[in-house]
């Protein structure tokens, strides 16, 4: 296998949930929230995923660090399956592989200090002497912005953007290299916003991280990645480089995307490409191409036959038949 | 472990909201009264419970009405009542703590289970409770005293308990349901915190306030419960001075017009009953299960 070549790679990956119903609980169908996904993410990358609510990015990113079994296809980091990984060293890839949660009120445990946040799994893994621990702690958190007295107050007595800032700290605590960004600014205000991408973005260059960035904001997406790939119902439609990605897109759901990024010139008029209905359930996805039903340019083909995800050249891939013969 | 300097935990952020709440601080003082009556009891009673005073002080203390010596009277084998009332607080508190603790002993293992694992462990856990809850209480109660054959407070307690837990589980059961799928619980399984770590520290701290609330607002019922039985004669046994039993043997002569022997225990058992459903009220306002999302 040429895997090794990427820092991490994910191949066709999904992710089915099982509906149950009645009594015997029989399977009624699935949830295909992640289906028949591969990309994969170089050294020191930031890769973006974007995508509406309900496409199954957030399901992806757990997929990948395997917080939910993956139902087929298989993530390799530096080389090696993540899941056989697991079973032989779960520490290991646990601690190198680590991610940041969208809801700063959710992800921390209201019944700890800060100090025990941070801290817990950095003693667990013995990462750092017992006697430099508060240090390193304090070390930590300042690194992420946050005062060392911060450590004995509990979650619930900070702002947002705070809250959020302890989270880095408890995920790059365990020196990561691969950190998942499942939407970390989407619940923040706009003034905090910047400056928690900011401090990303220098903590990846010092720390020498690699993000998958997942948000619903190409506006951060933007500023954040170096590449960048849409999802939509569970798929791939389009992945390529970030500056070709915003001169150049090719699939219409991201142009349609693209087109809802405000502009802060209120005299520009823009078209704006307004997408009809909703998003079909993921449960009973249409047929052929996913994004037919919403699509202008739905053509007879689409509604049959499922668009492959190609190369299109610049290392621009799209699932469409518009780009592919 | 830490310093705790000017932080404010979420047991004491409580507290604050506690004491705020003055029949909640009400509940306290009554139930704190009734804990302190029933450990001080020797000290604070006139008399021996069981002692007979016919013997000391003539035929005229049987069923004699209030008094300066007796300030509740006394029943036909002349036994001071407020006496009696004041070791019965040792009886009711014993067994509403030592239920309350087998509840919890089955209750929390048992829901934390069927909650964390789901599937058919949970199907059959939640059948369980669901088979224990269609039976009335007391009548269960009686079957499993049955069961023991010779009453004793030691069995009623037990009875009771085997019982009371189902309330108990299925608190526990839709706590840890609904926060094995909270973010901060996912966090600690990124991290890579083995299993146990996250039920203990992370899960169950969580899931603690509805338990207590759950277990202070049943002593109250275990408490009536428990005078129930000794009212209908499978509780404590004669010569115990139990509240229940009192009431029992005392009602036979409210109708001679001799109403203190079954009504001061009975008052008793109202201001104890009262004392724990305030503090369990009290106690659901200041924990409220919020946590602050």
């Amino acid at each position: 296998m040429t895997q090794a070549s990427h820092f991490l790679e994910v191949k066709n990956m999904k992710q089915y949930f099982p509906i149950r119903k009645g009594v015997f609980k029989r399977t009624l169908g699935y949830v295909r929230a992640v289906d028949d996904v591969s990309f994969f993410i170089d050294d020191q990358e930031t890769l973006g995923l974007v995508g509406e609510s309900g496409c199954g990015k957030t399901t992806l990113g757990r997929t990948v660090l395997h917080l939910l079994k993956p139902t087929e296809g298989k993530a390799f980091f530096m080389g090696q399956d993540v899941e056989t990984m697991l079973s032989d060293n779960p520490r290991g890839i646990r601690q190198k592989m680590q991610i940041i949660f969208q809801d700063p009120y959710g992800s921390l445990n209201p019944r700890m200090t800060v100090n025990e946040i941070v801290g817990e799994a950095v003693r667990y893994y013995g990462l750092c002497p017992k006697r430099e621990l508060d240090d390193y702690i304090s070390e930590v958190l300042s690194k992420c912005g946050m005062l060392p007295e911060h450590r004995f107050r509990y979650p619930h007595e900070f702002s947002g953007g705070q809250r959020q800032r302890i989270s880095i700290a408890r995920a790059l605590a365990l020196k990561p290299k691969f950190v998942v960004c499942d939407e970390p600014v989407s619940a923040l205000d706009v003034s905090i916003r910047s400056q928690i991408l900011n401090l990303l973005n220098e903590l990846k260059e010092q720390l020498k991280l690699t993000y998958l960035f997942i948000s619903h904001d190409l506006a951060v997406v933007r500023h954040i990645s170096d590449r960048v790939a849409v999802m939509y119902l569970g798929k791939i439609v389009e992945k390529a480089p970030k500056l070709e990605f915003f001169s150049n897109p090719l699939h219409p759901y991201s142009h349609a995307l693209l087109s809802a990024i405000p502009v802060p010139d209120p005299k520009r008029q823009r078209q704006r490409i307004i997408l009809e209905g909703d998003v079909p359930s993921p449960a009973n996805p249409p047929s052929g191409c996913r994004f037919n039903p919403r699509c202008r340019y739905a053509m007879e083909r689409c509604k049959k036959e499922e668009p492959p995800l190609v190369d299109v050249g610049n290392g621009h891939f799209v699932a469409c038949f518009l780009h592919s013969k | 472990m830490a310093k705790k300097s000017r932080s404010s935990g979420l047991w004491y952020e409580a507290w604050l909201r506690f004491k705020r709440n003055k029949l909640a601080l009400l509940g306290l003082f009554m139930a704190a009264s009734v804990i302190l009556i029933a450990i001080f009891a020797p000290l604070i009673a006139p008399y021996d419970p069981v002692e007979q005073l016919i013997w000391t002080e003539g035929r005229q203390v049987r069923l004699a009405s209030p008094s300066v010596k007796h300030w509740m009277g006394t029943d036909i084998y002349g036994r001071d009542i407020l006496s009696r009332i004041i070791f019965g607080a040792r009886i009711s508190l014993q067994i509403g703590i030592f239920a309350t603790i087998v509840s919890l002993l089955i209750g929390v293992p048992l829901g934390a289970i069927a909650g964390y694992t789901g599937g058919w462990v949970d199907d059959l856990i939640s059948w369980l409770i669901n088979v224990v809850f269609a039976f009335p209480f007391l009548l269960f109660v009686l079957a499993v005293i049955a069961v023991f054959q010779s009453p004793s407070l030691r069995v009623v307690y037990i009875a009771i308990g085997l019982v009371n837990w189902v309330g108990i589980a299925r608190v526990v059961r839709a706590q840890f349901i609904s926060l094995r799928d909270r973010e901060f619980v996912e966090a600690a399984k990124a991290l890579g915190l083995p299993r146990g770590k996250i039920i203990f520290k992370h899960i169950l701290p969580n899931a603690l306030a509805p338990v207590i609330v759950q277990a202070t607002l049943g002593m109250g019922s275990i408490i009536m419960t428990e005078a129930g039985l000794a009212f209908l004669g499978f509780g404590a046994q004669p010569p115990t001075p139990s509240w229940g039993l009192m009431i029992s043997e005392g009602q036979k002569y409210l109708s001679m017009g001799k109403w203190w022997w079954a009504i001061f225990p009975g008052l008793a058992i109202m201001y104890t009953v009262l004392a724990f459903n305030f503090l369990g009220d009290g106690l659901r306002d200041a924990l409220d299960v919020r946590l602050k999302r």
